[in-house]
């Protein structure tokens, strides 16, 4: 056995919880991925980890190192950055990610990625646009020709 | 804006390495310059070409050496790669002749496995559960 192998067991017997706790924990988490679109509240989380919501809130965050609101709102912001970057609109976005207000959504847009959800979009189509693709073409590695565009639709 | 968009590993042979992590990992070659006895070689995920790269960076300094083999030596592993299905992909790798120091292992909230990269060190790979 080496030397690692020997710390992460320690480390694992005494840092985290038994392996039939972490999958409960796990259903949470998986919950939210599945739902992180629908209006989510922690009791109904955890219910589905057949825990109360302060002992899931306590594991959650020991297992994954954030709360799972952090983690929810982790997830919305990643899916926002890919519908933005999709050609969604700003608003449109913010209701499908299950935010009820515009200017809270580009708040904390702003506080998670640095630039509000309208200069993200701005700045993505103009790296698009130098590149001579559209932007939500922007991350695919092998276009064709045809995928070309001479400009903006929109511009 | 201040970015991670790198990510280096030191390789004893970098020709070598190249041959180890795309052809036996099916990562994708993205740069490759020419600087004399070595080159500026960089590798990413097939499925995230624009994403953070990897470089396999040339044995240049002997001290580095040292350090490389104490963490070989003791099974730590260097750096760590997520994949969807590690049990999968373990018994993909094992098939194509990688020596792992430590199979599938349930962390936590991760289940790991640790691999010999064949360059000088051990590779971490992870699935989030």
């Amino acid at each position: 056995m080496t030397y690692y192998i020997q710390r992460m067991l320690e480390i694992r017997h005494e840092y985290f919880p038994n392996q039939q706790v972490v999958e409960q924990v796990s259903k949470g988490r998986k919950f939210i991925d599945e739902n992180c679109c629908e209006p989510l509240d922690l009791l109904t989380i955890s219910r589905y980890s057949f825990l109360s919501k302060f002992h899931f809130t306590r594991l959650f965050k020991k297992c994954y190192g954030r709360t799972p609101h952090q983690y929810l709102t982790d997830k919305r912001m990643e899916l926002a950055k890919q519908l933005l970057l999709s050609n969604y609109n700003v608003m449109d976005v913010c209701y499908l990610i299950g935010f009820d207000s515009p200017n809270s959504f580009s708040a904390l847009f702003k506080k998670y990625v640095g630039v509000s959800p309208r200069d993200f979009r701005k700045k993505q189509f103009s790296i698009g646009l130098k590149n001579g693709y559209p932007p939500n073409l922007l991350f695919k590695n092998h276009l064709n020709d045809k995928d070309k565009i001479v400009k903006h639709p929109g511009g | 804006m201040i970015k991670i968009k790198l990510l280096s590993i030191l390789v004893d042979d970098q020709d070598k390495a190249l041959k180890f992590y795309t052809e036996v990992l099916g990562f994708v070659k993205k740069t490759e310059v020419p600087m004399g006895e070595h080159k500026w070689l960089t590798v990413v995920s097939r499925e995230d070409q624009n994403g953070v790269e990897l470089v396999l960076e040339p044995m240049g300094f002997a001290p580095a050496k040292v350090y490389q083999k104490a963490l070989f030596d003791a099974g730590i592993p260097l750096t760590a790669f997520e994949v969807d299905d590690i049990d999968k992909e373990y018994q993909r790798l094992l098939q194509s002749g990688v020596a792992f120091s430590m199979g599938p292992t349930p962390m936590g909230a991760v289940k790991l496995a640790v691999f010999n990269d064949t360059c000088g060190n051990n590779i971490q790979l992870f699935q989030m559960i």
